[in-house]
């Protein structure tokens, strides 16, 4: 596939279904070039593991033996703080989205989905996108938009403009384009806006933005 | 065991058709199953209506077939996919199965369950052992299924109401259904409903046949003393 742009990409994997877990185990070897692939079934051992493999790319599972995949997200992004997690949920209900995307989530894809659209949404989070659909990302900004909270700083015309633009899913490479900017130059400014924001992901960062009135909601753009 | 199960020296490959809608877990025992040189995952059928496509056009050794499925219940298509390739071993695909699904599966030639959430190597000596036409099935299934078989004893006539074991009595004293529903104070149509019921459940096609079953399977009562 396209990812020899990232060699060695290291990938946690949490699933508590051993046959799911071994599937995709397999597959993300066989089809990420270079993946460096751990596994675990608890999030216990999740933990242990996301501190050993220090992933670029945690796919969690909402349902584990030992507790919610939704309410251990801020505990692995602390421990592997360079990790990108992607909930993978049954049924993407708004209180797991939420609960997630406030511990730093990167990112959702539903269990109903095949391999191909779980690794595009791991390839989405590792490039640094809200790995999101742009109907489900709409919804969960218009949700954010009535819970109004304060912004930790402010932020320049150029990054609302950037954030508008990620808000709408277009994504680093739409909005590179739309800008007339080198994708790369975007991606480390969608960092830069993290960083002042103090989000874990962009994800977290558009819903910040939209709390603190940094940017309107998708439906009121 | 390992040894035991593995077909993989002979050189013999085993061709496993998915029947299953949930992509996630479809595509995950495709890879799964793939890791062993000896079988050979030919394709995934999210429908039923792709699984009898796809077992006539593949000829799979073995099915693993989920039970709920977009279009119907897994086990009503065990008949249908053994009449497309006889050869053919179906295994159900189950996570928690009720008896009665057990052994609906089973009167219809499945050759055995597996979960979902078993191991990778149940899951691999499952089919393994269905290409060479064993019954698998896991000891908890197969005390569930003892169990139920000890409680409930398939004999004919063992679901008679108490009503209907009356009325047979009364039949085999040669009692009309007009004498049966003065004795019982019910009207002829009640007794006629009654003698219908029960001659189903013997499967006969006539009150005489009713009673001839019934007496083969000593199913009448004994007068009332």
């Amino acid at each position: 596939m396209s990812d020899q742009s990232t060699p060695r990409v290291r990938v946690l994997v949490v699933e508590d279904n051993a046959l799911v877990r071994a599937g995709l185990l397999r597959a993300l070897e066989t089809e990420v070039d270079g993946a460096t692939v751990g596994t675990a079934g608890t999030l216990a051992a999740a933990r242990r593991v996301a501190a050993d493999l220090n992933p670029d790319v945690v796919l969690l599972d909402h349902v584990l033996p030992d507790g919610g995949g939704a309410d251990a997200v801020a505990e692995l992004v602390t421990l592997a703080p360079t990790a990108a997690v992607v909930m993978l949920t049954a049924t993407g209900s708004p209180a797991v989205l939420r609960t997630a995307v406030e511990g730093g989530a990167a990112g959702f894809v539903l269990k109903s989905s095949g391999h191909a659209a779980i690794f595009d949404a791991l390839r989405a989070a590792v490039r640094g996108d809200a790995a999101i659909g742009a109907e489900r990302l709409g919804e969960l900004l218009t949700r954010a938009a009535r819970d109004p909270r304060p912004v930790p700083r402010q932020v320049s015309v150029e990054d609302r403009t950037l954030l508008v633009l990620l808000s709408r899913g277009l994504g680093i490479a739409g909005a590179a384009e739309r800008l007339d900017l080198p994708q790369a130059d975007v991606a480390e400014r969608v960092r830069a806006v993290s960083t002042t924001l103090a989000a874990r992901s962009t994800l977290e960062s558009l819903v910040i933005a939209v709390r603190g009135g940094v940017i309107p909601p998708p439906s009121a753009a | 065991m390992e040894d035991e199960t593995d077909d993989g020296a002979t050189g013999r490959t085993i061709r496993v058709l998915v029947v299953d809608d949930h992509e996630l877990v479809a595509d995950s025992l495709v890879r799964v199953l793939s890791l062993e040189d000896d079988l050979v995952p030919v394709g995934i059928a999210p429908t039923l209506a792709r699984a009898r496509q796809l077992v006539a056009l593949e000829r799979p050794d073995v099915v693993l077939l989920d039970q709920e499925l977009p279009d119907g219940h897994g086990v009503d298509a065990i008949g249908d996919l053994l009449a497309a390739h006889p050869q053919v071993q179906v295994v159900m695909l189950t996570a928690s199965t009720s008896e009665n699904v057990l052994a609906t599966a089973m009167a219809a030639g499945a050759a055995g369950f597996v979960s979902k959430t078993s191991g990778l190597g149940e899951l691999v000596n499952a089919v393994r052992a269905a290409s060479r036409g064993d019954a698998v099935i896991s000891p908890e299934l197969l005390g569930r299924l003892l169990t139920r078989m000890r409680r409930e004893p398939a004999r004919l006539g063992r679901d008679l109401t108490d009503r209907e074991s009356e009325i047979l009595g009364l039949l085999a004293r040669g009692l009309t259904n007009a004498a049966i529903a003065d004795r019982l104070v019910v009207s002829v149509h009640t007794v006629r409903n009654h003698v219908s019921n029960l001659s189903a459940k013997l499967g006969a096609h006539s009150k005489l046949e009713a009673l001839a079953i019934a007496m083969r399977e000593d199913l009448i009562p004994p007068p009332p003393a």
